[in-house]
């Protein structure tokens, strides 16, 4: 990147202006991370905290560092992982369906209102104890509870999605007569998509933070498990290293799914409300 | 408000102590000059309407001559006060009322919030309130919400909170470009009779040409790229105006013609004949 | 959407409860007949779990518990809801810093405070504060960067309005900026909510011998079937009268919004045109 110095239409001093505030912002972002990591190691050092509260950030690098290096971590990260993929994945073909279903029958959407109200404000974690009284702390308890919390905010979308469909283009295909199928796979669906995506997106997050929430609770392997043993050990740095890990895990997941949101929407250019 | 209501000249003096001066006004955004060496003089008691074509600059104008925004370089002055910033002096209606009235006040709320800034106590403010909305005509809908109320009811409301606020100077900007033709009528004349009542000044920027010519006492009309004052000019048509009868005067037409003429070629500018020096 | 065009009779209305309701109804009655007389030690009787729940409240024990933890989420709410409005405020107004900022705050957003919970327990204890201070921080984030998207939100002219008529600045911001994010500030503050139920309940089952959360995980572990099942049901039930709550509290709160006329969604006009003109 080169700032032209020979300024000789203005439109290349217009084009430097903008590059100069663009680095400006760039450095100012810079600035402020380079800040907080600053202001963390200084708090972390300073004890005004408990070490086993806030390790300072040199030492979170070095874990991490080595964490790396350890099959048992990786291993961590493929549960959580795994587990987080798995559950979506049930999620939606549970949930896609349902939400198609209400969003396309008002009396079914009345229904089971109150159901998915009372689904989507539960905190499916809490079923924990109950479900590890059936299946123990294994796979499928974590699966169980993963796809109960992403299954009702999934619903939710895809019933939004269903039900956005303009009342114009509803009344068009019923004077054509068109049938059923032909209007779901054509109309309905495409219409839908959009905010299943969303939906899709929302549920990503959501699972992997329930897995980690559920190895936490129930020593499930994966993540969660790693970080709460390492702080049972002492090693906080380590601890804090597994947080880091497991909110970049989320981070990356959720940019991977709006990007395949966004790519799937790329497809669909007749969706413009 | 029947259309074919004559509106008579103003019976009461002017409020402006001073007048409203632009000196050498010129707008630059990055490298594109927007206004040029603008030069323009509102007295006090005026109506002057600012006419040119779309995009033309004339909104920034506008926020010039209200404080909003700082020229480049030139003055705006009101007396011997620098418009900087915007003054106690000086109201503004804007063009799109659904951006300018807030949705979650209530009409007469949206009409009395500037004096909420001053200080002053509820119930006056509600008085003040209802009064200005009574000389719009909607002082039934005080206790409703904008998005309640039509598109030229909304505008009004617009109006009345520029009155509340007591300025002697208004300005306003393509005002009535967001309703339709029959409003446009209506609320052109409730101009004309608050400003004969109340004795106010004022600067309107508009894009109709029969607009400018009914309303004024005379249209600037600027133009170009940039922007800049193609021509003054007095507008004789008699201090009562009529929306059938004035519009169908030949002056009205000549005054029209000549305009639109300067508007479509800036080269232009209206012949010996038409001009009334 | 039928809706929009139905007539708001009396008969309209009751077939519409109806169809709220009947499938709740249903499933409860099929759940008190399926599981009468149970002896799976896994599900009892659906009328044992009631009783144990009346029993709950009446010693005191199970009222205690949800004390507790409601004492709990309503702190480290209200503490997030407070910094994260008025940061949130904050830095809508000010670009320049909210540009700056905004790759710390979106890495930040994606983090799982739930996973804090060990960290945050094991070093400072079972006590109630480090559990309030887990629930304001996992509740932070979401009001803080919807309050600050809502600010943005608001149409420019409206904050040039207020700047031509002299309105001092912090009038603007109790009777227009906070006003204008409102609506947003609401989206984040009920994202908040379900995060903070969340995070109450990983707290205390995690490290605790207090709430709502400790009392399902202790039954569970001690095979108190029909208490671990009473618990979750009293969970379950404060979780979603919370947000009806909270619903209600909007829908009073933002009435103006909901029924101006929007300028998206097909079906959300029809709703509003149908609730002005009736």
């Amino acid at each position: 990147m080169t700032l032209s110095v020979t300024l000789r239409r203005t439109g290349e001093a217009r084009r430097a202006g903008s590059e100069r505030s663009k680095l400006s912002r760039v450095a100012a972002q810079i600035g402020v991370i380079a800040g907080a990591i600053i202001l963390w190691e200084v708090i972390a050092r300073s004890g005004v905290l408990p070490a086993s509260l806030l390790p300072p950030f040199s030492e979170v690098v070095v874990a991490l560092v080595s964490l790396l290096g350890q099959a048992s971590f990786w291993g961590d990260v493929g549960a959580t992982l795994g587990g987080a993929m798995l559950g979506l994945v049930t999620s939606a073909v549970i949930a896609i369906p349902i939400g198609l279903l209400a969003g396309l029958s008002p009396f079914v959407e009345r229904s089971t209102r109150i159901l998915v109200d009372i689904g989507r404000s539960f905190p499916s974690i809490a079923l924990l104890p109950v479900i590890i009284l059936f299946y123990g702390t294994t796979l499928p308890t974590k699966l169980i509870v993963i796809v109960l919390a992403c299954s009702f905010p999934l619903i939710v979308q895809t019933i939004y999605g269903a039900r956005g469909i303009e009342e114009s283009i509803i009344e068009t295909a019923r004077s054509y007569r068109i049938r059923f199928r032909l209007y779901f796979l054509r109309v309905a669906l495409p219409t839908a998509t959009p905010s299943i995506m969303t939906g899709l997106r929302l549920a990503t997050t959501v699972a992997v933070l329930v897995a980690v929430g559920a190895e936490v609770i129930g020593g499930l392997p994966g993540i969660g498990q790693g970080l709460a043993q390492a702080q049972l050990d002492g090693a906080s740095a380590t601890a804090f290293a597994y947080f880091v890990v497991a909110g970049t895990l989320g981070f990356v997941v959720t940019r991977l799914a709006e990007l395949l949101e966004a790519r799937f929407l790329r497809w669909r250019p007749s969706d413009n409300d | 408000m029947s259309l074919a209501e004559t509106i008579a000249a103003p019976e009461v003096p002017p409020r402006a102590q001073d007048a409203l001066t632009v000196e050498g006004l010129t707008k630059t955004f990055g490298d594109r000059r927007v206004l040029e060496g603008l030069d323009l003089v509102v007295q006090p008691g005026e109506f002057v309407c600012i006419v040119g074509p779309s995009g033309a600059g004339k909104t920034t104008l506008l926020r010039c001559l209200s404080g909003l925004m700082p020229p480049t370089s030139g003055t705006v002055s009101y007396g011997d006060t620098r418009v900087n910033r915007p003054l106690a002096e000086i109201a503004v209606v804007f063009q799109d009322y659904r951006g300018s009235l807030m949705p979650w006040m209530r009409v007469w709320d949206n009409v009395a919030f500037p004096l909420q800034s001053r200080g002053m106590p509820k119930a006056e403010r509600r008085a003040r309130a209802l009064r200005a909305l009574e000389s719009v005509g909607l002082a039934d809908v005080a206790d409703q919400y904008p998005w309640q109320l039509s598109g030229g009811m909304q505008q009004r409301v617009a109006i009345a909170r520029a009155l509340a606020y007591d300025a002697p100077i208004l300005l306003m900007d393509e005002p009535f470009g967001s309703v339709d033709a029959q409003t446009r009528f209506e609320l052109e004349d409730l101009i004309l009779r608050l400003r004969a009542e109340l004795g106010l000044t004022i600067a309107l920027v508009t894009h109709d040409i029969d607009e400018a010519v009914y309303l004024s006492d005379r249209v600037v009309v600027v133009a170009g790229r940039p922007t800049r004052v193609i021509d003054d000019v007095a507008i004789d048509l008699g201090s009562a105006r009529e929306q059938i009868a004035t519009k169908a005067t030949p002056r009205f037409g000549q005054l029209r013609s000549r305009v639109m003429r300067e508007i479509i070629d800036p080269r232009y500018r209206g012949s010996q004949e038409e001009r009334n020096d | 959407m039928t809706d929009a065009h139905a007539p708001v009779t009396a008969s309209a209305r009751i077939g519409r409860v109806v169809t709220l309701l009947w499938l709740p109804v249903v499933l409860l009655i099929a759940v008190f007949w399926l599981t009468a007389g149970s002896t799976n030690i896994y599900f009892p009787p659906a009328t044992t779990v009631v009783s144990t729940i009346v029993d709950g409240f009446a010693d005191g024990e199970l009222g205690a518990a949800l004390g507790y933890s409601m004492t709990n989420f309503a702190l480290g709410f209200f503490i997030a809801g407070i910094v994260g409005i008025a940061g949130g405020l904050f830095l809508g107004e000010r670009p320049a810093i909210r540009g700056a900022f905004e790759p710390m705050l979106n890495f930040v957003r994606a983090l799982p405070f739930v996973a804090l919970v060990p960290i945050f327990i094991i070093a400072l204890g079972i006590s109630a504060a480090p559990k309030i201070a887990l629930i304001a921080l996992g509740c932070l984030w979401p009001v803080l960067l919807n309050t600050t998207d809502g600010v943005r939100a608001i149409s420019p002219s409206i904050l040039e309005t207020s700047r031509s008529y002299r309105v001092g600045s912090a009038l603007r911001l109790r009777r227009v900026t906070l006003m204008g994010a409102l609506p947003q500030i609401f989206a984040g503050l009920r994202v908040a909510l379900s995060v903070g139920i969340v995070m109450v309940v990983v707290s205390e089952m995690y490290g605790s011998t207090e709430g709502i959360g400790y009392y399902i995980l202790f039954s569970a572990q001690r095979f108190a079937i029909a208490e671990t099942w009473a618990g979750t049901f009293v969970l379950a039930a404060v979780g979603y009268l919370l947000n009806v709550v909270f619903v209600w509290i909007e829908h009073l709160t933002l009435g103006w919004y909901e029924r101006r006329a929007p300028r998206v969604r097909g079906t959300r006009t029809a709703r509003s045109a149908q609730k002005v003109l009736a």
